[in-house]
């Protein structure tokens, strides 16, 4: 084996040995390990004895030579400046002339190292002396833990032995008392073996032997030799046998001897933790009170049983006024009454939480009785436990001993309740007898058979005008008028006297001598006890009979009236025949009673819809409504009339439609002013509504600049800002950004107002939408440390009917608004479908979020206009407070609904459902179905006004194929210049255009040449509010760039007034995934096979672009962004007319830049793609171009 | 786990609680031993059940328990116990938690049945480090958080301990990332 020497780096030498010397023959130090010289004091050149000495083993002198010869030893080497830091290692010669020590510090704990501030580190990692130390330590605490253990157990046992003599003690003190109890004893364990029986039970039961000669014997045993003492031995034996085995504790048995001697028993099982231990059996000796007590207790219950059985409250007091008896009477309650006994009123009242006061008048009638010596009476009344009053009739009688000192008190009494209660009942009955005879409204008396008046209410009083007094003792027949009173005594007593009763009209003759009609029924009452006599009960009729006369006086007059009244009045029967008709009816109606009478009243006038209007009401007359309507009508010389039918039905008993009476006021003259206010009306209305228009203008206004303001201060937010101007800038922002909310609010609100809002039908995907919303704010969330979830079911189909705008919109408003009122957690948004069928969707959307909730007073108006929680809200949040208002009037207008829950502080759910048409995959907005009648192009005169030379080529073939004549415009001012000399029938009209734009040129169009011929903006704008814009300012459609040929002629066609038909347009299939640079295929199809054209938008496009591609470069090095904007938004229409839809998102985003901010690095990078994707293209075209190869790409469209 | 464990619960309930609280305990785990000794190894099941016992009667989270606990070990048992092997550990929280793989295996010499957990570190930052703890047992990850806190609160720097890997997840080791 090849021998392998070692050579160390110093560095190696340290990490392994830190701690070593190195010595000279001079023994001084050439160097030491990095550890070492932490501790040590020495340094390299230093005399190592300087500091240092061989502690173990002991050298003779300290030389190298002796040092050498240590090696092969363990040394310990000692510090004489730190006397207790030992080093522990071994000398090792070295090269000859060298010696080297390598160890480790010799420590005895490990917080040495601290004080010589090593750490493990410090060490070699095969070094364990830090861990022995730690073993130590460990030791140590072990060693502790012992110490703290024995003395533990050492404190333990101590306790133990001090028990344990405690334990003795007392066991020995308990056997000397038990041995001396008088009473028979016996233990036994839990095997029956007796463990201890006292004398006095060996001498009770006659057991010979001492006490303790019986221990350890089986208590059986002992039954068995004691049984013969008992009267009943067997018996005794199985009570015994009995009891141990119930193991229950059972007292006060009583066992009888045979020589008389009675004994009770108490039998005691004796338990400890649960466990049975034993049992232990005491008798008591009780013969003596035995016979004693049977005699007492005789004659005690002889007495009590008869003092129990007295029907009456029964009490014996001591001389203190204490109970010493009770009877059941008196307290029912046996418990109760066991604890009277030794106790005062007082005590009992407080007991029974009753009032004092009964105590004290108790105790001063005793006291009254003792001073006087004499039975005393009293009533006394008290509550009962159900809160009845119960009425006492009480005695107390005293009785006295020989030296006339009281002895016991006997106090008896009677409850009164129910004799009191009886005597009431008759009380109150006469009472309500008498009240409802006085207040009777009818006419009551009472009269002796021969009639004599006995009683008569005040009623009859009051009827008769005579007093009281004068009515009683008289005679009826004094108070009837003479033809009366042979009537009264032959039929009325009679009929009393043979039938007991009478009944019929009687008149009498009151105070003042007028006759007084009495409806009266007279009872015969017999009695036993008294006379028998008649009562009668009497109603006044006297008004009723004098109303019949006066009504058939009064009819007559009546009829007058009616004839000759200025209200029409008419009677009809149930098949609607003119039963009867007023002279005014017949002035109005132009007929004659006779030419109306016999005939049918809606034949007469009522035509058209009038017709509808009396029909209806008469139907509801025959229910049985009154009702009031106007109707016009046609008199017999065709005049035109309002009348105004106030109609009620006549219904016989039985509810049955008998007919209706009419009343008709002639109210033409009214209604011709009716009609003029009402066009008033609507004039102002239509104020209203241009005041409404104004505000919508106005907010294009204002928006146009802010749309300005917020642009530019993004572009500020890119550069340097001092924190003043940033400051300000922010709030810049944040005002112009509120304020186009409001602004935007305003608009959709005053459109809704007006009733201007049209909904799209068209497909759309839900899922998209949300998800799209869920992505517009997103960030606002993540400003706010907001997490936003959303969730769409997968039910929802794929496809479906409706506004994709408005539902974004709504979406955008509610999830907004939770993220502005929400400061912590989370916004979650489901949509889910609730009702499914095969042809539509019921579609529940939710947003929910943990924001500040609204109050229930606020929740009630969320919906109103204008409003939000409070002003201070206003302020903190921004906003219009117009948003849920509109939101709602946006759901409602889609047949949906809104709902809110809210709790304040803790969120906010709202959720609407919508239901929409299930689409299908060619619904969604890029197929369109229908193909317009496009024959009404033919000849029309349209203005194309258009900047962009492409577009207007392109627009103006497309329309010329079609057979209409074209005049273009390259901006509004050429266009308004034109518009003067001639009319168009439509206007096409390009939005962003140099000179005048198409906004402006419209509207001064508008307002001075030509209200009324169609203008469609065209936009390239994809915003759906341009379009809005468009359309407030007057322009009648708008067409987005880049435009589809069949989409356009469609839209033209209709606001030239052609009818649709309905035909399917066949789908270009290979139209919708292209991954080619470019696609004519739409080109191609717009040309119809003219290749000519084809030919001229190639060479357009190789001649125009390069332009802009140099535009866009140049912008680019400029960094120059607006302009990069404005060029991507010039070329994309037609860029995108070539089908180089790879660009499409690209230019867009440029588009935006004055809005949106990208980095200037992905705008390049942005730029950079355009350009050269152009570029590409315009190589293509040109191959094209030089091969003019052009069939082939028709058939390949084809 | 070694009595010392053990005996670091009893004493954590016994100051914190008083003595009847640890009796309450000890009787609710059904753990019978009165005593127990540092350097003698128990089943782990005691440790779990004491654990266990003192959350029910304190009435806390057993988190909440093994997170104190972690804190404890180490300001009390490890600085009062084994002070100077704590210091000797590392003079700041950096280099003791660098040196944290070979502190188990160290202390194998006195406890030589020792079977601790096994850590490494990762991503030394100036203010940061990643430490991993492997171990066989389950369900101790509070513990090692509160372990590290209480290495934080020795070292006197506020430290925030981010569990950012779980074995509960099905990773083979837990990770917690130290901030301080
Ligand atoms: C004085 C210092 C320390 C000593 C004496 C010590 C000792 C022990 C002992 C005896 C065990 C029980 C293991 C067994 O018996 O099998 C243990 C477990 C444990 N130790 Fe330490 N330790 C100390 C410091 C630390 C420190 C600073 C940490 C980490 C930050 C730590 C983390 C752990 C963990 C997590 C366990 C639980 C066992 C497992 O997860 O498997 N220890 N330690």
């Amino acid at each position: 084996m090849q021998e392998k020497s070692f050579s160390f780096s110093e560095e190696r030498f340290n990490r392994l040995f830190p701690f070593y010397f190195l010595l000279d023959k001079n023994l001084t130090v050439i160097s030491l390990g990095k550890s070492m010289s932490k501790i040590s004091a020495l340094s390299a050149g230093d005399f190592f004895f300087s500091n240092n000495y061989i502690k173990r083993p002991v050298v003779d002198c300290e030389t190298y030579d002796a040092l050498c010869a240590l090696s092969g030893q363990l040394v310990i080497i000692g510090s004489k400046k730190q006397p207790n830091l030992l080093l522990r290692g071994q000398l090792d010669q070295f090269d000859g002339d060298c010696l080297l020590f390598v160890g480790t510090p010799w420590f005895a704990k490990v917080a040495q190292l601290k004080e010589h501030d090593l750490t493990i580190n410090d060490f070699s990692i095969h070094d364990s002396i830090v861990d022995l130390l730690n073993l130590v330590q460990t030791q140590e605490i072990t060693n502790g833990e012992m110490r703290e253990l024995i003395q533990k157990i050492n404190q333990q046992a101590t306790k133990l032995r001090l028990r344990e003599d405690e334990l003795q003690a007392t066991t020995n003190r308990l056997s000397l008392l038990i041995a001396n109890i008088r009473d028979p004893l016996l233990m036994e364990d839990e095997n029956q073996k007796i463990v201890f029986m006292n004398d006095a039970f060996r001498k009770a039961f006659g057991l010979d032997e001492q006490t303790d000669k019986y221990f350890g014997e089986s208590g059986t045993e002992i039954t068995k030799m004691i049984r013969g003492a008992f009267e009943d031995s067997d018996q005794y034996y199985k009570s015994v046998e009995r009891l141990t085995e119930s193991n229950e504790a059972t007292y006060n048995e009583v066992v009888k001897l045979k020589d008389g001697r009675v004994f009770t028993r108490d039998f005691n099982p004796v338990t400890i933790n649960g466990k049975s231990k034993g049992y232990v059996w005491k008798y008591v000796d009780i013969t003596d009170s035995k016979l004693q007590e049977s005699q007492l207790s005789a004659q005690k219950q002889f007495y009590e049983q008869i003092l129990n059985r007295i029907p009456a409250d029964i009490v014996v007091f001591d001389s203190k006024h204490r109970y010493l008896f009770l009877n059941p009477v008196a307290i029912k309650n046996p418990e109760l009454r066991k604890w009277m006994i030794g106790k005062d009123d007082e005590e009992y009242c407080r007991y029974r939480n009753r009032d004092q006061s009964i105590a004290k008048e108790r105790r001063r009638i005793f006291n009254n009785v003792v001073a006087s010596k004499e039975q005393l009476e009293w009533e006394e009344q008290l509550l009962d436990p159900d809160g009845n009053f119960q009425y006492h009739l009480r005695k107390m009688f005293p009785v006295f001993d020989e030296n006339g000192e009281l002895e016991i008190m006997i106090g008896y009494g009677v409850n009164m309740t129910e004799r009191r209660k009886i005597e009431e009942q008759v009380r109150k009955s006469e009472e309500r007898y008498r009240s409802i005879f006085d207040n009777s409204q009818a006419l009551i008396c009472t009269h002796s058979l021969d009639g004599k008046i006995i009683e008569v209410n005040k009623a009859a009083v009051k009827t008769l005008g005579f007093t009281t007094d004068e009515l009683i003792g008289s005679a009826i027949h004094s108070l009837l008028p003479e033809s009366r009173r042979a009537e009264f005594d032959d039929y009325y007593l009679e009929s009393i006297r043979k039938q007991g009763k009478a009944e019929g009209i009687m008149v009498a003759i009151d105070r003042n001598g007028h006759d007084v009609y009495l409806l009266y029924q007279n009872f015969l009452v017999p009695s036993n006890s008294e006379e028998p006599y008649v009562i009668g009960f009497a109603q006044d009729i006297t008004a009723r009979i004098n109303a019949e006369v006066a009504l058939k006086k009064s009819e007559e007059k009546y009829r007058g009236i009616i004839e000759n009244m200025h209200l029409g009045m008419v009677e009809i029967s149930a098949d609607n025949t003119v039963l009867y008709a007023n002279n005014s009816f017949i002035a109005t109606s132009g007929y004659s009673s006779d030419e109306l009478t016999g005939r049918k009243i809606n034949e007469l006038f009522f035509a058209n819809e009038s017709i509808d209007v009396a029909n209806g009401a008469i139907e509801r007359i025959t229910k049985g409504k009154s009702d009031a309507y106007e109707i016009q009508v046609q008199n017999k010389q065709g005049e035109m009339k309002w009348w105004l039918v106030s109609g009620a039905p006549k219904m016989d008993m039985e509810g049955n439609y008998m007919g209706s009476l009419g009343i008709y006021l002639d109210i033409t003259p009214q209604k011709k002013m009716e009609i003029e206010l009402r066009k008033a009306k609507t004039d102002a209305e239509l104020s209203a509504y241009s005041k409404e228009m104004f505000l919508a203008n106005m907010s294009h206004e204002i928006r146009t600049p802010m749309n300005a303001i917020i642009g530019i201060g993004r572009l500020l937010g890119k550069t340097e800002l001092a924190a003043q101007q940033k400051y300000y800038l922010d709030i810049i922002e944040n005002a112009s950004g509120n304020l186009l909310v409001i602004i935007n609010d305003l608009l959709d609100f005053s459109k809704i107002e007006a009733g201007k809002v049209t909904l799209e039908h068209i497909g759309f995907s839900i899922g998209k939408i949300t998800e799209n919303v869920v992505h517009i704010l997103k960030h606002k969330c993540e400003e706010k440390n907001l997490i936003i979830k959303y969730q769409c079911s997968d039910e929802i189909e794929p496809v479906l009917i409706g506004d994709p705008y408005r539902i974004n919109q709504i979406l955008i408003n509610l999830i907004g608004n939770s993220i502005k009122f929400t400061d912590r957690g989370e916004i979650k948004i489901r949509c889910s479908v609730e009702n499914d069928s095969d042809e539509q969707q019921s579609v529940l959307f939710e947003v929910e979020d943990t924001g500040i909730g609204m109050s229930e007073e606020f929740l009630s108006h969320i919906f109103d206009k204008f409003t939000q929680e409070d002003e201070g809200i206003t302020r903190k949040f921004g906003g219009t407070g117009l948003g849920m208002s509109i939101s709602k009037q946006l759901i409602e207008l889609m047949g949906g609904t809104i709902e809110i829950r809210s709790l304040k502080n803790i969120g906010t759910h709202i959720s609407f459902r919508i239901t929409f048409p299930v689409g299908r995959k060619d619904d969604l907005p890029s197929a369109w179905n229908q193909k317009p009648d496009t024959v009404i192009l033919h000849g029309k005169q349209i203005l194309l006004v258009e900047d962009n030379y492409m577009n207007r080529v392109l627009a103006s073939t497309i329309l010329t194929q079609y057979g209409a004549n074209i005049t273009e415009a390259e901006d509004g001012a050429k266009a308004i210049e034109k518009l003067r000399s001639r009319k168009f029938d439509l206007i096409l009209m390009d939005i962003q255009m140099p000179i005048k734009d198409g906004i402006e040129a419209t509207k001064y169009i508008r307002e001075n040449l030509d209200k009324t011929t169609p203008i469609i903006a065209m936009t390239a704008n994809a915003y759906k509010r341009e379009e809005e814009r468009c359309l407030a300012i007057g322009m009648n459609d708008f067409i987005s760039k880049p435009f589809e040929e069949d989409k356009f002629i469609y839209q033209i066609a209709q606001w030239l007034g052609a009818a649709t038909t309905n035909t399917v347009f066949p789908q270009h299939e290979n139209e919708v995934d292209s991954p080619e640079l470019f696609d004519l295929s739409k080109l191609i199809s717009t040309s119809r096979g003219d290749e000519q054209f084809i030919t001229m938008m190639l060479q357009m496009y190789v001649q125009e672009i390069p332009k802009a591609v140099e535009e866009l470069e140049n912008a680019a090095e400029l960094k120059d962004f607006i302009a990069l904007g404005s060029i991507a938004h010039r070329i994309r229409p037609s860029v995108l007319s070539y089908g180089i839809i790879t660009l499409e998102k690209s230019l867009e985003k440029l588009e935006r830049l004055n809005e949106e901010f990208l980095d200037e690095e992905e705008s390049m990078e942005i730029t950079r793609n355009i350009c050269s994707t152009l570029n590409s293209v315009v190589a293509s075209f040109r191959l094209i171009l030089e091969g003019k190869n052009l069939s082939d790409l028709f058939s390949s469209v084809k | 786990m070694y009595g010392i464990v053990n005996k670091a619960i009893q004493d954590m309930i016994t100051s914190g609680f008083g003595a009847e609280t640890w009796d309450a305990v000890k009787k609710s785990s059904g753990v019978d031993e009165d005593f127990f000794i540092s350097n003698e190894p128990y089943d782990d099941v005691v440790t779990y059940k004491l654990a266990g016992a003192a959350s029910e009667v304190l009435d806390m989270p057993v988190g909440i328990v093994l997170n104190s606990f972690g804190r404890y070990w180490i300001m009390k048992t490890g600085k009062e116990k084994y002070g100077s092997l704590m210091e000797a550990g590392g003079s700041n929280l950096k280099e003791f938690l660098v040196n944290l793989p070979s502190f188990h295996n160290r202390i194998m010499l006195a406890f030589p049945n020792l079977n601790p957990p096994e850590f490494k570190v990762s991503e030394i930052e100036n203010n940061g480090i990643r430490v991993h703890y492997f171990s066989h047992r389950n369900g101790l990850q509070e513990f090692v958080k509160g372990l590290l806190l209480g290495l934080g609160e020795l070292y006197n720097v506020p430290v925030e301990v981010v569990h950012t890997q779980s074995k509960e997840a099905g990773y083979d080791h837990d990770i917690f990332k130290v901030i301080w």
